[in-house]
């Protein structure tokens, strides 16, 4: 119960400021179509840890409780993965709200503070804080592949630029993951560029921290420019947040994004394989696979070709309870590990549990940012299961 | 030529048109327009009152033409052509504006609206100008009827309309008759029996002199038009002659016995190859399933069943009937289909056994059912909590958005049954409750005060739970906090969905469907029982989700305008339909393949195409398309339709 009593005399200003908040989403007048009947609040894992279940925090919403609204941190505690918006019976565009919220709440109290350190660290362009120069670190220590990297790196022009992201290009410990992929690439005999120290990140951050969505219009540009410097016909991705940035994001700033084509690399991938340029040993093993939010319900319903391609390697595929469209959070995602680190891990855990119940003797996911969660999840619960990157996967089994 | 004289009547309709356009300065605009010779503005020109001037008017002034400028024309266009007719002047000679639809209601600026109102008033005055008298023709029509579907819609609209003396036709897809009602235990709220009820009706249609029952059958074509539509049914065969008796032993011997998800159970069952669908199927007889039966598949089967039969019914040798019958009435009365409920995942239907569907449930607590009535877990034990979850495929923007209407009240009836026949615990999560209907809030009541608990929450999901029993998470909205329930079955509350056959019918008949898939209704609110197509009712579910009480009135009320419109035995063609110019004519044949009423015949001796009037529905299609301009169409002639344009476009 959040209140025993109160009186509505007139509609305050305080109340219209917040109706046009939400009106500013696109779709957000849903919010008044809400039936209250909980299904949210059910379905996130991050529920229990709020001060008012989602369903009361909508209903607030509703009502115009600008002060509560403000005054809780239910909007921070979400890792925006979507699913309970993908099962709202009214389909009102949930986690649009809770950034606009963000960006709401950041305009009247200032950045709360443990985000702070994004804004900091992205006047250098990347999540880290980093010098721009240790973007191509990551080829290093590569094996195999790693001259025609550096050759690729210094390219003025190329027709596919790998767009690295930030996570893959800078934590040493997802380092695996460009060199896989560009590994792969590059036997394919691909004509591969990437942008370097040119490569800002995607601004995703800047999003979640509650910056507002005309704070990425600089990074669209700057990208684009970019992009069109080198001659880029096709851009791949792998990370899906990025993808889903420069889709839902940069087209909106930058209209010449639609005429590039920007690709997930399990799409690109499965392209290259059906030409016959990528061929892959046979092994007998069972998997499973975890569904990104960004690649999977919240973008491109992108659900097929990671999975193709792990077939290709003879991988039998083990679903888990939920996936696809109804696949769990990894528990990385909306800066949450900055907002409540504890419940990141908890929501890890138990998508990693889900995993384990399959009895796959891996889990194959197609995001950086998942498998770092995944694999903190299966620490957390002691569990024997390895955490693949698809393209770390597929470059093990890589023939010839 | 005699001279024209025009009269206009420019409508206020309360303040629906008068709030927006200046109608008094649009009426005097009118006056000052070439041969209109008096021109008024009007309260209510529909009224009693505002009828009576015009036909004054009409004798006072001589006019020959008449404008209306008031609403669309799809509900007062007959009243006006009646009120000029009345007054003695060819029906055909009165045009209307649309300036409420058209104007009013979609501006908001007054000069803005008075002058598309005005415009659109010289342009009626333009066409009406060019108005021909057109006398309408009036044909019998064939005074039978036609119902499709055998549930208890068609049921009982079929004995209503064959008990007034007409005969129907029958046409059931399945083998028997009875629908979905013969598959339900007890029907809300009074708990009576739904076969004790329903039994006696599917007998009574099976004796019905005037009823021709054709089951196992299907509606493959329908021709013509209101008040003579010729039909072709295919009767598929039984593979059993008109001697069978039911006695079953064919189904007894049948080699693929108990091998067959029966679908009269929801597959809770099997049957075989040769099987009655249920002990009262109307006709009780049995049948060979040709899909699955194994001498029909690949000719290798012993015949047990050939052997089986005392009175040699069996004959593999039946083939398909093709009939055509002709009626002036067609009645749909297709039903509905469940919603798969494997398509919300989250609830675990097809993965976990004991998330079962309400037709499931259903069958299972009918004591003719599968279990003979016991509620039983896949285990076939007693479960001891059982959870309902209401509004599954319903009410959602992810599947279907409409309210499924009869789920609320038949989920109570299945708390009921549950607490009665096991008495486990009973949780029932709903969104709302929706009892509207005589004695369905008491019956909510009475549920209540049984010990059903109710939880206001959605389910979000369910999972195995650590002691292998089911696992629902929703949030109870109504104290605040996330709720997880251990149970052993779970019911999930599937909403309707227009039946599989609905498309094709649709098409066939050229019946338009609301946004939700049913059929459509004429008028939603003052004709709910005829199609928008002339002569096709619609009723049960097949025009939308409905329970019992509803079905059987609207299926009367069907009913009753088709005995009203078989009493009248004739129907007057429609003025629109078109002409054709033997003179003009090339014989091109392009009308021929653009007619989707299959109007158009052509002659192959005078080289030329033949409107059959009575198919023609006046669409138009075939006179747009016209190359040599061959064909006209009554009341919308090429003349008449410039004349518009040019009177809209002059200032």
């Amino acid at each position: 119960m959040i209140f025993l009593h109160y009186r509505i005399s007139e509609i305050t200003e305080e109340q219209r400021n917040l109706d046009r908040i939400i009106r500013d989403v696109e779709g957000g007048e849903k919010i008044y179509t809400c039936i209250q009947c909980g299904s949210c609040s059910a379905t996130c894992p991050g529920n229990e840890s709020n001060r008012y279940s989602h369903r009361q925090f909508w209903r607030l919403l509703q009502m115009g409780r600008s002060d509560e609204i403000f005054g809780s941190e239910n909007e921070w505690n979400c890792t925006t993965c979507g699913l309970c918006e993908s099962r709202c019976p009214r389909g009102i565009p949930l986690t649009r709200i809770i950034l606009r919220l963000r960006e709401a709440y950041t305009c009247k109290n200032g950045v709360p503070e443990n985000q702070s350190n994004i804004a900091s660290a992205m006047e250098k362009r990347n999540i880290n804080g980093d010098d721009q120069k240790n973007r191509s670190l990551w080829f290093s220590n590569m094996g195999e592949g790693k001259s025609e990297v550096e050759a690729a790196l210094k390219k003025d022009k190329a027709k596919v630029i790998y767009y690295t992201g930030c996570v893959s290009a800078l934590f040493p410990q997802a380092y695996k993951i460009p060199q896989s992929l560009s590994f792969m690439l590059i036997k394919a005999g691909i004509d591969l560029g990437f942008l370097g120290e040119g490569e800002w990140c995607c601004g995703y951050p800047l999003l979640g921290s509650g910056a507002g969505e005309d704070s990425l219009r600089e990074y669209a540009e700057h990208t684009y420019a970019e992009l069109v410097k080198k001659g880029a016909e096709t851009v791949v991705m792998s990370c899906p947040t990025c993808l889903y940035v420069f889709r839902e994001v940069y087209t909106k700033y930058v209209p010449g994004f639609n005429y590039i084509e920007i690709l997930h690399y399990s799409q690109y991938l499965l392209r290259l394989a059906q030409e016959g340029r990528l061929k892959f040993k046979h092994g007998d093993e069972t998997v499973t696979y975890h569904d990104p939010c960004d690649l999977g319900r919240k973008g491109e319903k992108i659900f097929d070709e990671p999975r193709q391609l792990i077939s290709l390697t003879g991988a039998r595929i083990k679903e888990m309870r939920f996936n696809k469209n109804e696949s769990k959070c990894c528990g990385g995602g909306g800066n949450i590990e900055m907002q409540n680190a504890s419940l990141a891990e908890n929501i890890s855990a138990g998508r990693a549990s889900e995993a384990v119940a399959t009895g796959a003797s891996a889990i194959v996911t197609t995001c950086q940012q998942c498998k770092r969660s995944l694999q903190k999840g299966t620490r957390s619960i002691r569990a024997r299961i390895k955490v693949y990157d698809l393209a770390e996967f597929l470059a093990e089994r890589l023939e010839g | 030529m005699e001279e024209l004289r025009i009269g206009v009547y420019v409508c206020h309709c309360g303040s629906n048109i008068g709030g927006t356009v200046d109608c008094p300065e649009v009426s005097a605009y009118a006056g000052g327009l070439d041969n209109v010779v008096v021109a008024r503005d009007n309260m209510y020109t529909c009224s009693d009152a505002g009828q009576k001037i015009i036909k004054e008017d009409i004798e006072n002034y001589k006019l020959n033409r008449v404008v209306v400028a008031s609403c669309s024309p799809r509900m007062h266009e007959p009243t006006f052509r009646k009120v000029v007719e009345e007054a003695g002047l060819n029906p055909y000679y009165m045009q209307m504006a649309n300036i409420r639809e058209h104007v009013s209601w979609v501006c908001t600026d007054i000069p803005t609206a008075t002058q598309k109102a005005k415009d659109l008033v010289r342009a009626a005055v333009a066409r009406v100008s060019h108005h021909e008298r057109i006398e309408t023709q009036e044909i019998p029509i064939t005074k039978k009827c036609l119902v499709i579907g055998g549930g208890v819609a068609g049921i009982e609209a079929a004995l209503t309309v064959a008990r007034s003396g007409y005969q129907t036709y029958v046409v059931e897809k399945k083998p028997t008759i009875g629908g979905v009602m013969a598959q339900l235990d007890k029907t809300f709220p009074t708990l009576d029996c739904s076969a004790c009820i329903l039994m006696p009706k599917m007998v009574d249609v099976s004796r019905e002199p005037n009823i021709d029952l054709m089951t196992n059958s299907e509606v493959v074509s329908v021709e013509g038009s209101v008040g003579n539509y010729t039909v072709t049914v295919i009767k598929h065969t039984r593979y059993t002659t008109p001697d069978c008796t039911g006695c079953k032993k064919c189904v007894e011997a049948c080699v693929m016995k108990d091998r067959i998800p029966d679908e009269f159970n929801y597959g809770l069952s099997n049957r075989g190859a040769a099987y009655i669908p249920f002990p009262q199927a109307v006709p009780l007889k049995a049948v060979i399933d040709p899909v699955n039966c194994l001498y029909l598949k690949n000719g290798r089967c012993t015949q047990a069943c050939v052997k089986a039969c005392d009175r040699g019914c069996i004959d593999f040798n039946l083939k398909d009937e093709t009939v055509k019958i002709k009626v002036g009435a067609i009645i749909l009365a297709t039903g509905f289909k469940i919603f798969d409920a494997s398509r919300t995942v989250k609830y675990g239907f097809g993965i976990y056994p004991d998330v079962i569907d309400s037709m499931q449930y259903e069958r299972m607590t009918n004591a003719s059912g599968p279990t003979g009535g016991h509620i039983v877990t896949s285990k076939g034990e007693k479960p001891k909590t059982i959870a309902f979850i209401h509004c599954v495929g319903s009410r959602d923007k992810n599947t279907n958005e409409y309210c499924s209407k009869a789920c609320c009240m038949y989920s109570l009836k299945h708390a009921h049954l549950a607490r009665e026949k096991t008495g486990a615990e009973v949780y029932n999560f709903y969104m709302d409750i929706r009892a509207a209907g005589k004695g369905y809030e008491e019956f909510y009541n009475r549920i209540q005060s049984e010990g059903v608990h109710f939880i206001r929450g959605k389910v979000s999901e369910i999972v195995k739970s650590e002691n292998d029993r089911l696992l629902l998470k929703a949030e109870d909205t109504l104290m605040g906090a996330t709720v997880e329930l251990e149970a052993d079955m779970v019911v999930l509350a599937v909403g309707l969905e227009p039946s599989e056959d609905t498309d094709a019918l649709a098409e066939m008949m050229h019946v338009s469907r609301t946004k939700d898939g049913f059929f459509m209704e004429a008028h939603p609110k003052l004709n709910p029982l005829e199609t928008p197509t002339a002569g096709i009712y619609a009723a049960g579910c097949a025009q939308g989700p409905k329970d019992i009480p509803d079905t059987v009135c609207q299926a009367k009320g069907c009913a009753g305008d088709v005995i009203r419109f078989l009493n009248i035995g004739k129907v007057k063609l429609e003025p629109t339909v078109v002409s054709i110019n033997p003179d003009m004519c090339k014989g091109c044949r392009l009308c021929e393949r653009l007619c989707p009423y299959m109007a158009l015949e052509f002659d192959a001796a005078a080289k030329i195409m033949r409107i059959e009037s009575t198919k023609c529905r006046g669409c138009g299609t075939c006179a747009a398309a016209c190359p040599a301009g061959a064909i006209n169409q009554g009341h919308f002639s090429s003349e008449q339709i410039f004349a518009e344009l040019e009177g809209l476009l002059r200032d």
